[in-house]
């Protein structure tokens, strides 16, 4: 035998809807009343109050066995990665060497790159230092901090320096620059583990030349 | 013509006399719930029944019989006629009922529960590959391999969920596997055994007693043939069978035998009329599948708790999709978010575990006696409310056994307990020696051979039940009573029978000085003492005066009103001079003294209650579940045994009890005093539905006697209008309907008819209704179990879904992939999760009320937020912890994180800075993703360990709970551990798996916020059992 189900017309839905949310009888709001309310906010209060402040106190010890100039860890960092410049959206560099509008954003971003580089502010910022031979800067006892880099003056790079030079990099005359540069890492001893060989291929057989 | 016979048909039957009395009309009233049962069916069935209804052949002669059937009765069928036949008819077997298709099924599990949103996420993953393939061809297969594992979790759950129902029903179909059942026949003019299932039509079938009639035949000729018509009509009473034609009806006449009733005794010979399911029987079990199935309150409560789950995940879903796209998110990353969503929010393995619980539970209780058909019915045993129990068989032991003496003036107990062993009565009398005698001599009831090492209450019997009774009786007290009787030849013996009412007979006696003859005499009570003159006391002869005669009564009425069947016994010394030891004795002309006899006592008997049933039944009514007892037996009898087991309890009074006390008539009894009722078929013909609620609420203590099985039904809907979860015991056809009505129909393992297991839910393998208790609480404590598992498992969801939510709005890297997520989901919550069904309870749980089925939910409000909202976003918070630490000493401090997420997942930024200015090409980061994803993992499953063991208790300390009681938990606890660090150092180097080493400290990281996690969970039962009813205890307890 099938029991019968208690329809409910709209008329009773409506009506049990309004009296979940004020039941003047009980005077209950959303099915509470205003004391249970208040203690279902005060205990939320509370106790997320205390959640955040446990987990405050957590970040800040492990905070604390981190140093500020000196990653704990560098596992992953072993070896640098490699990035060109020019950077574009997919890493392609396309040139049409008639087309100045193709590679002119490249020269843009190219003067950028280099525009700390010059010799100037090298010499302002940075120490000379003896090739060969790692320039280390220890603590000593001391914070010795911020070290300072190396200078690598832009006029090194002769050609590709953009320093006079009418050609744009060579995108002009479809030789055109594209600088390698390694990532930074700190406490990398460059050369120490093993070189690194750099491959200059075109992407495409009719770009080789 | 046809609607009219209809009718009859469902009126004869109910087959008990007092359906007999009634006229069409009124059973038609009453049998209204079994007809609606039956209407969708019945138009199926029409054909069927025409035919039934054309059922004449008991009117036939048996000439005509041959002609219709084209056999003969002496040489019956030929073989090949015989093959003939069984070709177009079929063979002699029921068909089972209709069975859901495998694959249907299989397909059910696919697409049930949480699988749905899963296929959407699958779905979603390869449309989402679609849309990047169009716009970029080269684009990563990972939404592929995605949505593959997806599908792959979907369909390894269904398959899975599926193996474990497929198991169980197979415990089923072994069961019902029971030895096939032959048939003597004659074909070819030989006899031969067949097996019963190749009977055909016309075949001429020899059936002897203790046989089960094969098939419905028409009696040819009969010797003394007695059938139990029990299972298909409810009457108890053996009936006798001839070969004429005494009835309109064919349940009525005398000439036919059903199929699959038993011939008790004597011989028959018969013709078939009806295999297969065109019997009587076949009929009313095809009818009664029609009866519907409703969902059980777990799958109800199941149900319900996915709504709440897929509710919160669809609609977190929509709305994280909705923001994605306002914070200027491309709709494609928008839609693998939404998959992280529904992937973190579904329990994946949750329905699994339940299963696994489920069959877990149903194993356990098969194990004591309760053997489960529907995992499903398992739980629901535990929310009974009431149980409608048989008396025969369930309540007692289902064997006429001696229970009270009276001789010399006095009752005397005798011990009915299972094995007899504690006899207690005084046996020094010189009346009991008399009465010993007359027991064992007066009795034509014999062992069967070969049982010498068999306890004797075990023995088996040839014989009627009261003689069965009083043979046992006497070998118990006075061993073995063969040899007695072989020592007391006897001479001359009349069986009893129904007009004499008693039985006689004459003995030599095994005194060698003594030749006097010994009668004995046994029968009704009042009849004996009509033949007896004197009365024996201590030994002695008395003259039987009007004193002694009224002992007498009052002890024949106080046996009688106790609801025991009693016996009187006399005997008599014939006189040496007038019956030398030559004489011969004729029982047709009585040439011997059958008056004037000496009366030596009464023995009454009853079927007694199962010594646990006392036990079991004050254990339902502790667990606020009341038992209403139904039965066919007499009003007295019923009560009685009510009383002795309980069901009654010892200080409530029916109306009619009160009515006596006081003196006064029973309409003039408040009926608000009487807390018992006992109800008689006659008076709940009369009910009508309101009246028959009315008693049901106002009585907590019912009996209902004389009942037919179909009246049981009306019980049962009765019972159910009441919001009741109802379980029903039967064991006959004709309770089906009532067992399919039932939320759990139980039905007897031993004496049950195979009609009756079919449409039980569960299988009763002792027939005791202490069974049935020990099944309620298992059924309890796997609630409760479950509301744990589904608590720990809910709560990690928080803690896999809020990275999501972070990374979405925050736009930090993603803590944890979805692939992990399905790690913790499927690989290191399931063992757990089903240790906790091994929780033993927390308290007594038969001390309280039954759940309430619309109030007392599986998963209610408390639980949903005390996982979601505290345990699991503490969960949340200890993982993210584990996940800054990881990334901030490998250089990304918390602060860079903020909008970090566009860049960090350009494969073509292979320099982005990190807080100490290093860069990290984009697979140095992916591989750091990874880590972080390890390291969340880890978070979650260190404190799903402490949610673990806060989970064993709801109430209760851990402590008082004892920590290493369920040794279960702990194989789970170290199964989390050990998946864990295969999966990080095992196959760390799988790149699609996403898991990486992870150095040793950070296993540790989140073990503050597990401990924080046990020490909250402690406080909280703390003040759930200082404050009991208190805001704490309405909103923190689950």
């Amino acid at each position: 035998m099938v029991i019968q189900k208690e329809k409910k017309s709209c008329g009773q839905v409506v009506e049990e809807w309004k009296e979940f949310v004020w039941n003047p009888r009980t005077h209950q709001f959303m099915g509470r009343t205003g004391t249970s309310w208040a203690f279902i906010l005060l205990f939320y209060l509370v106790f997320y109050g205390f959640l955040t402040a446990m987990f405050t106190l957590t970040m800040w010890v492990m905070l604390q066995t981190v140093s500020d100039h000196t990653p704990k860890y560098q596992d992953r960092l072993a070896t640098p990665g490699l990035m060109i410049r020019p950077k574009t959206e997919n890493l392609d560099v396309i040139v049409n060497v008639s087309d100045s509008e193709s590679w002119d954003q490249h020269v843009q971003k190219l003067n950028k790159f280099l525009e700390p580089y010059n010799d100037s502010i090298q010499a302002q910022k940075n120490d000379v230092c003896r090739p060969g031979r790692y320039y280390e800067q220890p603590d000593n006892g001391v914070l010795n901090y911020p070290k300072r880099a190396c200078q690598f003056n832009r006029t090194q790079l002769g050609d590709c320096s953009g320093i006079g030079d009418p050609t744009h990099y060579g995108y002009s005359t479809g030789q055109p620059c594209i600088f390698i540069k390694m990532n930074r890492v700190i406490n990398f001893y460059a050369g120490a583990n093993q070189s690194m060989n750099v491959t200059c291929v075109g992407k495409r057989d009719e770009d080789a030349e | 013509m046809t609607k009219k016979t209809l009718e009859i048909y469902s009126v004869e039957l109910s087959g008990t006399k007092d359906i007999q009395q009634t006229d069409n009309g009124n059973g038609k009233e009453k049998y209204r719930g079994l007809k609606n049962c039956f209407e969708p069916r019945k138009n199926h069935h029409k054909e069927e029944l025409r035919k039934e209804v054309d059922l004449d052949d008991h009117k036939l002669s048996i000439k005509e019989l041959e002609k219709k059937y084209g056999t003969n009765i002496i040489t019956g069928l030929s073989s090949t006629q015989a093959a003939e036949l069984l070709a177009r008819n079929g063979p002699n077997a029921l068909t089972p009922p209709k069975e859901t298709p495998e694959i249907i099924k299989f397909l059910k599990q696919m697409v049930g529960g949480f699988s749905i949103l899963l296929w959407i996420g699958a779905i979603l993953c390869w449309i989402a590959y679609g849309i990047q393939y169009s716009m970029n061809t080269s684009s990563s297969l990972d939404n592929v391999y995605l949505g593959c594992v997806l599908a792959l979790v979907v369909i390894l759950t269904g398959i899975f969920a599926y193996y474990q129902e497929a198991k169980s029903t197979n415990i089923m179909a072994t069961f019902n596997k029971m030895i096939p059942q032959q048939a003597l026949v004659i074909r070819d003019s030989e006899k031969t055994t067949i097996p019963a299932e190749e009977l055909v039509v016309g075949d001429i079938v020899e059936i002897r007693g203790g046989d089960r009639i094969p098939a419905d035949v028409r009696l040819l000729s009969v010797q003394g043939c007695k059938v139990d018509n029990s299972s298909l009509t409810g009457e108890s009473e053996p009936q006798p069978r001839s070969s004429e034609f005494t009835h309109d009806s064919p349940l009525e006449t005398k000439n036919i035998g059903f199929y699959s009733t038993t011939c008790l005794e004597g011989t028959a010979t018969g013709m078939v009329i009806n295999t297969g399911d065109r019997t009587i029987i076949g009929q009313i079990a095809s009818l009664a599948s029609g009866v519907g199935n409703e969902k059980t309150p777990i799958a109800i409560e199941i149900q319900h708790f996915v709504h709440i789950v897929a509710g919160v995940a669809v609609s977190i879903g929509i709305l994280f999709f909705i923001i994605a796209v306002s914070l200027k998110y491309q709709v494609l990353d928008s839609i693998i978010f939404l998959i992280g969503i529904i992937v973190a929010n579904v329990p994946e393995g949750l329905l699994a575990t339940v299963t696994v619980t489920l069959s877990l539970t149903a194993k356990r209780m098969a194990k004591k006696n309760c053997l489960v058909k529907n995992l499903e019915a398992v739980e629901t045993l535990g929310s009974t409310s009431i149980i409608c129990s048989d008396k025969t068989g369930t309540l007692t032991q289902n064997r006429m056994t001696v229970a009270h003496l009276w001789f010399d003036n006095q009752i005397f107990i005798a011990d009915t307990s299972e094995d007899h062993s504690n006899q207690v009565f005084d046996k020094s009398s010189g009346t009991w020696a008399s009465l010993s005698k007359i027991i064992t001599l007066c009795n034509r009831a014999e062992f069967s051979p070969g049982q010498e090492s068999v306890p004797i209450m075990k023995r088996v019997v040839v014989g009627d039940a009261s003689e069965t009774a009083l043979l046992k009786f006497s070998e118990v007290i006075l061993g073995d009573v063969m040899e007695i009787r072989k020592r007391n030849h006897k001479v001359a013996e009349i069986p009893f029978n129904s007009t004499n009412k008693f039985q006689l007979s004459i003995h030599k006696t095994d005194d060698p000085n003594d030749q006097r003859f010994l009668l004995v005499m046994k029968g009704a009570p009042e009849r004996i003492l009509e033949k007896c003159s004197t009365i024996m006391v201590n030994g002695q002869k008395q003259p039987l005066d009007k004193n002694t005669a009224e002992a007498f009564h009052t002890a024949y009425m106080e046996l009688g009103g106790l609801g025991e069947r009693v016996l009187g016994f006399c005997h008599l010394y014939l006189p040496a001079d007038e019956f030398p030891e030559t004489y011969t004795f004729d029982v047709d002309t009585m040439n011997f003294p059958t008056s004037n006899l000496c009366f030596v006592g009464l023995l009454s008997m009853i079927d007694p209650p199962r010594s646990t049933v006392p036990d079991a039944v004050t254990k339902c009514r502790s667990a606020g579940i009341k038992v209403i007892m139904v039965t066919g037996d007499h009003p007295i009898t019923a009560k009685a045994i009510a009383k002795s087991v309980g069901i009654i309890s010892a200080n409530s009074e029916t109306v009619e009890d009160i009515a006596k006390r006081l003196h006064i008539a029973v309409e003039q009894v408040n009926k608000r005093d009487a807390k018992a009722a006992v109800v008689t078929g006659m008076e709940l013909k009369d009910m009508s539905p309101e009246q028959l609620d009315e008693l049901l609420t106002n009585y907590s203590e019912i009996v209902f006697a004389r009942t037919s099985p179909q009246q049981k039904l009306i019980i049962v809907e009765g019972c159910q209008r009441q919001n009741a979860v109802v379980a029903v015991t039967g064991d006959g056809v004709n309770d089906s309907p009532a067992l399919k009505k039932a939320d759990i129909g139980i039905a007897m393992g031993i004496a049950g008819s195979d009609a009756a297991k079919n449409a039980a839910d569960m299988i009763l393998l002792d027939d005791n209704f202490a069974s049935i208790v020990t099944g309620v609480e298992e059924g309890r404590l796997i609630f409760d179990n479950l509301k744990k598992t589904i608590a720990y498992t809910l709560t990690k969801n928080i803690a896999e879904l809020c990275p999501f939510l972070i990374y979405i709005i925050v736009g930090l890297p993603l803590p944890i992939g979805t692939i992990t997520i399905l790690f913790i989901d499927l690989g290191t919550d399931i063992i757990p999760s089903i240790a906790l069904a091994y929780e033993k309870a927390e308290s007594d749980i038969m001390n309280r009320k039954p759940r309430h089925k619309k109030k007392d939910r599986l998963v209610n409000q408390q639980l949903a937020i005390y996982s979601y909202l505290h345990i699991g976003l503490m969960q949340a918070v200890g993982a993210f912890v584990a996940y800054f630490t990881v990334y901030a000493q490998e250089g990304f401090k918390p602060s860079i994180h903020i909008n970090i997420r566009v860049e960090w997942e350009d494969s073509n930024v292979n320099d982005l800075e990190d807080s100490y200015g290093q860069q990290w090409t984009w697979y140095q980061r992916k591989y750091l993703e990874w880590m972080g994803y390890t390291a969340f993992f880890v978070g979650i499953m260190v404190q799903q360990i402490a949610d673990l063991i806060i989970r064993k208790t709801r109430r209760n300390s851990i402590f008082q709970q004892g920590l290493f009681r369920n040794k279960v938990i702990w194989v789970g606890i170290a199964s989390q551990i050990i998946i864990a660090l295969t999966l990080s150092y095992g196959l760390g180097s799988v790149t699609a798996l996403s898991f990486t080493m992870l150095r040793p400290q950070y296993w540790f990281v989140a073990v503050p916020f597990a401990i924080l996690i046990w020490v909250y969970d402690e406080v909280r039962k703390l003040f759930i059992r200082l404050y009991p009813g208190s805001w704490w205890d309405k909103n923190m307890y689950y």
